[in-house]
């Protein structure tokens, strides 16, 4: 069953409510908000590449608060364990049984914090959350609840001593983007105090079950054929592009169309239109394209290389002869 | 501290694409190889394609040169002006060069002076012209520049697409100074039309491409789309053009210049008077007046015509194969200023026949004034040439023309032949003399040295062996007109030399170039040669045709041009010896003795042609002529006219189907598609692969936002729009061109009326309709 105009425009409603109440303690920065809320209801996980500083934070606590979620944020260091994040068992003398501890990762927002920094070891455990949605301990399975979205942080500045994220890891996140800092103008109304000070007093716009049905009537967007094909031929472009080694997998095609139908929705739409992929094709698809050596050290970046792909593929357009 | 100077900027590229650079290329061979089609009338000689075919590559080689080596625009002008002066002479003045490559000092100073008049003397000289002499320079200059100047444009000029319009104005000007037979231009006039529309066209897709910015979508089904849009187009103008050609009288002549262009007088158009000769002394026409001249004193010469060439077969005026001024006639157009202005006479002439484009006149000329109606007209056509005290009327003089003449005389009297030395007033060469000429003349001068002792002898032996027959009566000895070099021989191999006037200044005047004199011979009337023939004149101031003589003038060192008179009297022929003439069967000469019965040849009257060109209808001849000119008028608008009007009508056309489409859907995208046709005409330059919204945003228009998001919906939407959406929409796309037409000037109205852009569709169009060609 596809998604009713209706429905759309519900789904609409209540992200403009949640975009705006995030808005108030990020500043300016309304695009980040809805590609962080698309890669929540598209059950995904973002990756920001920031510097100190950019309101990532402020972005995670926000997001929570207004859905009525938790939030954890987690500090990555090299010597941080697994356990450090996913929980521990521990054996209780009183009862005489083991008992599981969870980790910071059962939370509805997650902020792992230069997630570089951590041992790969660590940093898989934190990736199989996010792909599985539970967490194994001892051989028991302990589920995080929905919705349920990690925000992990790089700095792209200081990279010494950090491990850098595998592409097969990189692939995980739906969306890569940064928030990046603010316009002057908003800079001065922040300086003003317009942006609220804590985004813990955030008042919640809607419920956690709330989102969840959004979670679900996101599944439900109409994607029309020629959609897809243009969503194929993008990707098929990015491995026939000259300057790419790797191009962008199925998974990735895959979780472009998945962002594509939330944002849609989000847009009031309940239909996928090709300005939605082409909005979404840089952050969905850019960090999962591992680009020739000799054309990164010539300075090419898979942004650009996106960037190219979607200037040169054209969108489906008419369909008739008039 | 020194400062640190600014990055420059990086310089632009100094040539285009190489796409763009071969289409730029290509089209402008392809014009100019049309244009230098157009020009083939005109030369039809192999050194034209020669030259065309080196200097038009070598032009778009030089605008290319000079833009990549970044050479400003006087720069190329140089370099064009080296490359007229370096491979002028070679390739337009080929008979002045050394080893056909190297051009000879003459051959330059021939080349700088073609190019100030050839073009004037190409339209006054008869076609094709060939290589004669240097007028292969106006084309060769054309072209040249033409071709540099089209692909300089190309590659230099903000609006390059104006380059097409130096082959197109340069067209129609080669046209002008080509013949006025119809013929060739409907072929080259299309030929040229298609290739500047394809040249469009191609140039359109390429700076769309341009815009882009590396556009993977150029495929090549835009080019196809784009020739058959610019082929219909032609075919159109071509098929209304073909059927207005079918419907309306062909006209025999196109107007060009040299139909408004008066042609120059050239007197070996004229049959030589001396070949016609023989004819004034026909029985039937001998006693006729030819001409009267009132007021002449004794001894007063009056000079027909001034023969100087020999080619051996006619004396002529002039010369086609060697430089001679006797043969250029210039304008009279007032008085002429003389040295010996106070000796000043006038005598009052009458013709009684027309003497064809010869004017006679005595001595000098100083003034004529022409009586009768037409006088003013008549005076306007008199040319005088300087060398030969000769004159023309050009046209010709008609019979009765009277006219007053005032001239003067030399009067330094008669000189002494013996004691004349040969001057040096140039003449033409004499192509040939008579095999006998030289023993005769060996026998005639024996013993004597000096030029004037050896001419003096020449007349007199003349005068002495000569007997007077024009052959043309009974009793009169056989005498065969003409003095070819055969004819002369044979006078000369004769013990008795028997002939007239026309042999016997013939002769004479060869006599005289071989012994050094400069000559001519003059045909004309004066007393003392008068041939009564037994019947005395009635009007002393008449001469008889009869009384037309001719006599040889020489050009000495002192005396200048003294006349010497070479007839010798009428006597009776001796008997010949035993030996008969044997029968002559060798060819005859070019000018034969007109029949008794046919009046003096006179080439110089205008044909009879009125009667022919009389209307074959009942219909005014005005009236007539101003249907013809208001219907070719018409013609030519409806010509021109029929690529706008089928525009028009295939936009609307469009519009209508695409409102009547048959479901709601498809009418709304087509909605969507007119609005963005509507724009594109209108001048907006819109992504061709951009999405609906992102055309809607280039388009700068809100209305445009919606109606993107409603045709987005009608396609990418599950369910069907209803007939009120489309309705909405159309109601919409007419409000959109309401707004634009209610803002907008009448030009802009008319340019986006007018506009061909929409009708070429966008890449992505194409391409799925390949697609689907593919997938079926």
């Amino acid at each position: 069953m596809t998604m009713t105009p209706e429905q759309a425009r519900w789904f609409a409603d209540i992200a403009d409510r949640i975009v705006a109440n995030v808005e108030t303690v990020l500043l300016g920065k309304a695009y980040v908000v809805r590609l962080g809320l698309t890669a929540m209801l598209s059950e995904g996980h973002l990756l920001l590449e920031d510097v100190p500083g950019t309101g990532k934070t402020s972005l995670a606590r926000a997001l929570a608060e207004s859905v009525r979620g938790t939030t954890q944020r987690v500090q990555f260091t090299p010597d941080l364990l697994p356990g450090d994040i996913t929980g521990i068992t521990v054996y209780d003398q009183r009862s005489g049984e083991f008992t599981f501890h969870p980790g910071p990762v059962f939370a509805t927002i997650v902020l792992a914090d230069e997630i570089n920094r951590a041992s790969p070891k660590t940093q898989s455990a934190l990736l199989e959350v996010m792909e599985e949605g539970y967490v194994t301990v001892d051989g028991i399975r302990h589920p995080v609840e929905a919705p349920f979205l990690v925000i992990a942080t790089q700095n792209p500045i200081e990279q010494a001593g950090t491990y850098r994220l595998p592409e097969a890891q990189l692939d995980r996140f739906l969306i890569r983007t940064a928030i990046g800092y603010p316009d002057h103008g908003s800079t001065v109304r922040i300086l003003s105090g317009a942006a609220s000070p804590r985004a813990a007093v955030l008042d919640a716009v809607v419920e956690l079950e709330t989102v969840r049905d959004m979670i679900d009537a996101a599944r439900s967007v109409h994607v029309d054929p020629v959609i897809s094909d243009y969503v194929a031929r993008l990707v098929e472009a990015t491995r026939e592009h000259a300057d790419v080694r790797l191009g962008a997998s199925v998974r990735g095609a895959l979780a472009l169309v998945r962002c594509a139908k939330t944002f849609a929705a989000l847009d009031g739409r309940h239909y996928v239109v090709p300005d939605d992929v082409k909005a979404l094709a840089e952050p969905v698809l850019a960090h999962r394209l591992v680009l020739d050596p000799e054309a990164e050290f010539d300075g090419v970046t898979p942004s650009a290389v996106i960037a190219q792909v979607v200037l040169e593929t054209a969108p489906p357009s008419d369909r008739v002869a008039v | 501290m020194s400062a640190t100077r600014p990055p420059r900027a990086p310089r632009a590229r100094a040539l285009p694409r190489p796409a763009v650079l071969t289409s730029i290329l290509i089209f402008s061979l392809a014009a100019w190889a049309v244009i230098a089609v157009a020009w083939w009338p005109v030369y039809r000689d192999d050194a034209f394609v020669i030259m065309a075919a080196v200097v038009i590559p070598v032009g778009c080689a030089l605008a290319v040169t000079a833009s990549a080596l970044r050479w400003p625009a006087w720069g190329l002008m140089l370099a064009v002006t080296a490359a007229i002066a370096v491979l002028g002479v070679p390739l337009a003045v080929p008979d002045r060069t050394v080893y056909g490559v190297l051009p000879e000092p003459d051959g330059l100073t021939e080349l700088a002076a073609a190019i100030a008049f050839g073009w004037r003397r190409l339209v006054t000289i008869d076609l094709p012209v060939g290589d004669y002499q240097s007028l292969l320079v106006p084309a060769f200059v054309t072209l040249l520049v033409g071709a540099s100047a089209t692909v300089a444009i190309a590659l230099r000029a903000r609006r390059r697409a104006l380059a097409v319009a130096i082959p197109a104005i340069s067209y129609p000007l080669v046209l002008a100074l080509g013949p006025d037979e119809v013929r060739w231009p409907i072929s080259t006039t299309l030929g040229l039309l298609l290739v500047l529309l394809l040249w469009l066209a191609v140039w359109r897709r390429h700076e769309r491409a341009d815009a882009l910015a590396g556009s993977a979508d150029r495929g090549r089904g835009g080019a196809v789309r784009q020739f058959v849009a610019a082929a219909t187009i032609v075919l159109v103008a071509g098929g209304t053009g073909a059927g207005l050609i079918a419907v309306l009288p062909p006209p025999d002549d196109r107007i060009v210049v040299r139909s408004v262009v008066e042609q120059p007088f050239n007197p070996l158009d004229a049959p030589s008077p001396l070949g016609a000769y023989r004819a004034s002394f026909i029985p039937a026409v001998a006693d006729e007046t030819a001409i009267v001249v009132e007021g002449r004193a004794e001894g007063d010469r009056v000079r027909v015509a001034v023969l100087d060439s020999y080619d051996g077969v006619v004396f002529a005026v002039g010369s086609d194969s060697v430089d001679s001024a006797s043969g250029r006639f210039a304008r009279v157009p007032a008085r002429r200023d003389v040295a010996q202005e106070e000796q000043r006479r006038r005598v009052d002439i009458t013709l009684a026949r027309s003497f064809g484009p010869w004017l006679p006149t005595i001595g000098e000329l100083v003034d004529i004034r022409v009586a009768g109606d037409d006088g003013a007209s008549v005076r306007d056509r008199v040319a005088h040439n300087d060398v030969t005290d000769s004159a023309v009327v050009v046209g010709g003089a008609e019979e009765g023309l009277t006219y007053a003449l005032d001239f003067v005389t030399d009067t330094t009297g008669g000189a002494e032949l013996s004691v004349l030395t040969p001057g040096a007033q140039p003449v033409p060469a004499i192509v040939a003399v008579p095999e006998t000429l030289g023993d005769w003349l060996a026998d005639t001068t024996a013993g004597l040295d000096a030029p004037g002792e050896r001419l003096e002898a020449v007349i007199d032996r003349l005068a002495a062996d000569g007997y007077l027959s024009h052959g043309v009566d009974d009793d009169e000895p056989p005498s065969r007109p003409g003095h070819s070099l055969e004819r002369l021989d044979a006078l000369l191999g004769e013990p008795a030399l028997v002939g007239d006037a026309e042999q016997f200044a013939a002769v004479a005047a060869l006599a005289a170039r071989e012994l050094g004199f400069p000559s001519r011979i003059v045909l004309g009337f004066v007393d003392s040669q008068r041939d009564d023939g037994g019947v005395p004149p009635s009007d002393p101031d008449a001469f008889r045709e009869r009384d037309l003589t001719a006599w040889v003038e020489v050009g000495t060192a002192r005396a200048g041009w003294v006349p010497i008179d070479v007839v010798p009297p009428r006597r009776d022929v001796p008997p010949p010896e035993s030996n008969e003439t044997t029968p002559v069967t060798r060819p005859q000469p070019a000018v034969q003795p007109p029949l008794e019965d046919v009046p003096p040849p006179d080439e110089q009257a205008p044909p009879d042609i009125e009667l022919d060109e009389q209307p074959p209808s009942g219909l005014d001849p005005l009236l007539l002529l101003v249907l013809q000119i208001v219907g070719g008028m018409l013609a030519l608008v409806a010509l021109l006219a029929a690529p706008i009007l089928v525009i028009v009508a295939r936009k609307a056309a469009r519009r209508r189907r695409r409102r009547r489409a048959r479901d709601p859907a498809t009418r709304i995208l087509a909605g969507w598609m007119q609005a963005t046709d509507d724009a594109v005409d209108q001048g907006i330059e819109l992504p061709p692969t951009g999405t609906r919204r992102e055309r809607a945003l280039a388009s700068g228009r809100a209305p445009m936002l919606v109606l993107a998001r409603v045709a987005d919906r009608a396609v990418y939407a599950p369910d069907e729009p209803s007939a009120d959406d489309a309705g909405r929409v159309w109601a919409a796309v007419d409000g959109a061109r309401d707004a634009f037409r209610a803002g907008a000037t009448r030009s802009e109205r008319l340019r986006a009326a007018v506009s061909t852009r929409s009708l070429r569709r966008y890449p992505d169009r194409v391409r799925r309709r390949r697609r689907r060609k593919a997938q079926s």
